[in-house]
């Protein structure tokens, strides 16, 4: 268990910005996720902690040591990659065992460790085959297992679950929080499932195309994002955002939407405050846009474009001008196409149209 | 009705896939026929106008092999040299290729500046090498002709090797070198097993170029280094083409290229569709 820093990190690939600038603190034996869509920079961040690939400017600290000069053997880290890289020409025991053999350990240490971490993974009966022998899940086990064998002091994983079909990721998700628990290890996972990073992991890092955004708990990520992609990455389905013009008129402010005017007169100082411009976007979960089927007070009348019934919920998705925005509500609430309902806005965020930073957020 | 044309169809298909697996067959076994029939007929009905399909086989060929050529030699001379140019030209293949697609040595240009010595005819070069050799006193001996053939195959053994290695992915020896290997470790213990097949590919073909070789042994060997290659040179005589010896020699010389040949010929195979299977 150590802590892992990287300060001001930067690293090209050519004309290519893969990390910029990035300063991170993890802290020992914590479950650290890194989030991102493809091209982030995920598996660039996990490669330069783990050795494989030198950053251009800044350090990276291992339990406070810099280790840009340290070889990847001598970091006393181990990395589970995307592909699993299990050695084809070597047996699942052989897998298991290479970094055990590396560190000169007794034949019989060897055998007894390869053995019970195979049992916890539940992949003894296959220590005599060939990967090529076993199935996605089996491979990512022994993936897992080979970096299991040892005590390391980082665990650095790299979307191991991405490569698994739906129905067994969601069976390996827990399984492998578990495990990972278990292992007593700082561990840094790689991830474009925010479901993923959002259930187990303490922090994360919500990173796009090399940058960071923010850097918190998934709770807080939730609760507060600071900017129109982490509000936008984090939450299944994911936030709606409305375009608006903020008004004032008659001492009073709004939003103007095309469909319909939304008063934040309470929050107008902040807005204006700020603002770059008069353009906001409007953010609102899905699961915090009540729909009723009729008439209320403060309530915004909508037209109803189509339902989804995701049981035990219905999606259903409301027209707004040009845009549609998504909202929840109980399987039982029966709605059709063009059935005209009433909306309200449960927590509301609101985003400058022009830099995406976020401006104020209210709950109602 | 439908039915029936497609069954024909496939039958013609068949049937001209079969015709031209033959005719190939026939192209390529035609003169190994030609030259083994040759090398068991006698002196006159080697010559005979229309050639003879009904004769009387002898080994008279053979023996004048034996006794008037330095076959022998030849062939001891011809191994030497081939076992040599394979210890020599497959390791620094191994490692050169290692070089380019790991750590991208010379960005790209330096790979294709070696594979261009492949291209222009090595006759150009000889006369420079005469020299060069005559100079340092390598004249009709086994280590000249051993480096220029070393020389001359690397750049196909660099390039078969390097496409080879592109295919293994890097993401092994990375996760060797994590769990505590050193990058020639990882090297030899994971790479190494897993391009075996490419190597032994690149082995047999240079070792069939070198074999195959004659320009250079012409050149630059008499009788000491003299070459299987040479050796059947010597059949052209002022008399004219002995062609009974001539093809029993040809014989001979293709058996152990022929041995090694149907040894590995499952890993040549195996190692040509390589990149084909990923």
């Amino acid at each position: 268990m150590a802590s892992v820093s990287l300060k001001e990190v930067s690293k090209k690939f050519g004309d290519i910005t893969a990390v910029e600038n990035l300063t991170l603190d993890i802290k020992d034996c914590e479950f650290f996720s890194l989030l991102g869509p493809s091209g982030a920079g995920k598996t660039t961040i996990l490669r330069m902690i783990a050795g494989v690939e030198k950053p251009d400017k800044g350090d990276i600290y291992i339990d406070s040591v810099p280790v840009k000069n340290i070889p990847p053997k001598e970091r006393e880290i181990t990395m589970v990659f995307q592909s699993y890289a299990l050695f084809p020409h070597k047996s699942v025991y052989e897998n298991m065992a290479y970094p055990l053999r590396k560190r000169k350990m007794s034949e019989a240490e060897i055998k007894r460790t390869v053995e019970e971490t195979a049992e916890i993974l539940h992949i003894k009966p296959l220590l005599s085959r060939l990967p090529k022998q076993l199935s996605g899940g089996e491979r990512q086990r022994v993936g897992l297992g080979r970096t299991m064998v040892r005590q390391p002091k980082v665990c650095l994983l790299d979307e191991p679950l991405t490569n698994l079909d739906a129905k067994l990721r969601v069976e390996m998700r827990g399984e492998f929080k578990k495990i990972c628990r278990n292992l007593k290890t700082t561990i840094v996972y790689a991830t474009p499932d925010q479901l993923e990073a959002v259930t187990m992991a303490d922090r994360i890092a919500v990173l796009d195309r090399g940058k960071l955004h923010q850097c918190d708990t998934p709770d807080v990520l939730y609760d507060h994002p600071k900017n129109l992609f982490v509000a936008s990455f984090i939450g299944s389905p994911p936030m709606n955002f409305i375009n608006c013009t903020f008004i004032e008129e008659d001492k009073k402010a709004y939003l103007d939407a095309a469909e319909f005017r939304y008063e934040v007169t309470d929050l107008a100082e902040k807005i204006k405050t700020h603002m770059t411009s008069s353009e906001v976007i409007l953010g609102v979960r899905p699961e915090h846009t009540k729909i009723v089927k009729s008439m209320e007070e403060g309530y915004i009348q909508l037209e109803v474009f189509v339902s989804e019934r995701v049981r035990p919920e219905i999606i259903v998705d409301l027209k707004t001008g040009e845009k549609i925005i998504k909202a929840l509500a109980p399987a039982e609430f029966d709605v059709s196409m063009g059935d005209k309902v009433w909306v309200k806005f449960e927590k509301i965020f609101l985003f400058d149209k022009r830099t995406g930073e976020e401006i104020a957020e209210k709950v109602l | 009705m439908l039915k029936i044309e497609v069954k024909t169809k496939r039958k013609i298909v068949d049937c001209l896939y079969y015709i031209g697996v033959i005719i190939v067959l026939i192209a390529v076994l035609f003169p190994f026929v030609w030259m083994f029939l040759t090398s068991i007929k006698k002196e006159l009905d080697v010559l005979a106008i229309p050639p003879r399909i009904f004769f009387e086989p002898t080994i008279e060929n053979y023996i004048f092999v034996f006794e008037r050529s330095d076959i022998i030699k030849g062939l001891i001379n011809s191994l030497i040299i081939v076992g040599s140019v394979i210890a020599l030209a497959i390791p620094i293949s191994m490692l050169a290729a290692y070089g380019f697609t790991r750590f991208n040595v010379g960005g790209g240009h330096l790979q294709f500046y070696i594979l261009t010595v492949r291209m222009f005819p090595p006759i150009a070069a000889i006369v420079p090498y005469f020299v060069i050799f005559r100079n340092f006193g390598l004249l009709d001996n086994h280590l000249s002709i051993i480096l220029l053939n070393t020389l001359f195959n690397m750049p196909f053994t660099i390039w078969l090797l390097a496409g080879f290695l592109r295919e293994i992915p890097q993401d092994l020896e990375e996760a060797a070198m994590i769990e505590g290997a050193t990058r020639f470790e990882a090297f030899r213990e994971i790479t190494l097993p897993l391009i075996a097949p490419a190597l032994a590919v690149a082995a047999i073909f240079a070792a069939i170029f070198t074999w195959n070789e004659f320009l250079f042994a012409f050149i630059l060997t008499r009788s000491e280094a003299i070459t299987v290659t040479r050796v059947m040179a010597g059949f052209y005589t002022e008399r004219g083409i002995l062609w009974g010896p001539l093809s029993a020699c040809s014989t001979l010389c293709t058996v152990p290229m022929f041995i090694l040949a149907l040894m590995i010929q499952k890993y040549i195979v195996r190692g040509l569709t390589f990149g084909a299977v990923r």
